[in-house]
């Protein structure tokens, strides 16, 4: 692994819904994002955690997907998202003329981003590793720490939006 | 004064706003996120929470925002936003809100100061006698831009007092 340079404070940022919401489609909504986005390559690759715990009739589920994005030889926007949902029931809804069923629970999502450098092929030439990230590869390192931070954003802002909690 | 790696423009606990009444929650969002961008600050939102409760809705939301001054020194504003007991009252929303800000200065953020205990000292002798003057200066200025934000929020929340 080479160099990250964060751009989410350690912990991540964090939206956190109590309340009713579907959560399988939340699920969804959030996996097809991050593959229209181009994070993730292999399907198998993005699931690092699924844990489900059931006590009495409340489910606990964490889970934690990695998406990465390769931007050239030496450039890789990594995005990470973890769920962290708490007491979730199936309740059934009246939505209009249709009952649907939903989840009521503590639904916390947390997104932290980062740009890493994959300079594993450059490590036998410390040297000239030194020399191109000071000449060439710096000038581009500010670019991409933009590029996730407005995609960290839009997640945010896309899952807000899905939760229907107040946005900017 | 001695300063060490955080400078408070504000108390250390913050400055705290509370309100009981009308609360324009989207208008709150759109002008302090036009504030940070007008004074150049890299803008933030670390956690939005929302609860769902009888009593109105619960909403978290914690704001932190940074501007680099050079290279040894960040400005740093944090804001937390409690608002409990929301409620749709006709086309307006009712709420307590208690907000909480906080301005300081960092630095040496970039740690080179931090590593060994004799650059520790160095440090501590460029604070307190080579750059005293710069910080204070840079206290004042960041004090300021907090007032200035302080009194924004005021502003938008008389409008419904």
């Amino acid at each position: 692994m080479g160099q990250i340079y964060p751009l989410t404070p350690s912990g991540g940022i964090k939206v956190r819904w109590v309340g009713t919401t579907d959560f399988t489609e939340l699920y969804r909504f959030i996996k097809n994002w991050l593959e229209d986005r181009g994070f993730v390559k292999e399907e198998r690759d993005l699931e690092r955690k699924y844990v489900e715990r059931r006590s009495g009739g409340a489910k606990l589920l964490e889970i934690a997907w990695h998406g990465e994005q390769k931007i050239s030889e030496y450039y890789k926007l990594n995005m990470d998202v973890t769920f962290l949902i708490i007491g979730v029931t199936e309740i059934e809804a009246q939505i209009g003329d249709v009952k649907r069923k939903l989840d009521k629970g503590d639904f916390e999502i947390r997104i932290s981003s980062n740009v890493e450098i994959t300079d594993d092929k450059w490590n036998q030439y410390s040297l000239l590793k030194k020399i191109y990230f000071r000449i060439v590869a710096r000038k581009r390192l500010p670019v991409y720490k933009r590029e996730i931070y407005i995609k960290t954003y839009e997640l945010q802002d896309a899952i807000k939006e899905f939760l229907a909690l107040r946005r900017a | 004064m001695v300063f060490k790696s955080k400078v408070f423009a504000t108390p250390g606990n913050g400055l705290l706003i509370s309100v009981k009444g009308p609360i324009n929650i989207d208008s709150i969002y759109s002008n302090v996120q036009q504030w940070f961008g007008r004074y150049k600050y890299d803008f933030m939102e670390k956690e939005h929470t929302e609860k769902n409760k009888p009593q109105g809705n619960e909403l978290l939301i914690k704001w932190a925002a940074d501007r680099k001054i050079d290279d040894y020194m960040q400005y740093f504003i944090e804001i937390d936003f409690l608002i409990t007991e929301l409620r749709k009252v006709g086309s307006n929303y009712h709420a307590k809100t208690k907000i909480n800000l906080r301005g300081y200065i960092q630095l040496d953020y970039r740690e080179f100061f931090q590593k060994t205990p004799g650059k520790r000292f160095l440090f501590y002798l460029y604070n307190n006698v080579i750059i005293k003057r710069k910080i204070m200066k840079h206290k004042m200025r960041l004090y300021k831009e907090v007032m200035d934000l302080h009194d924004l929020f005021k502003a938008l929340l008389e409008h419904y007092r």
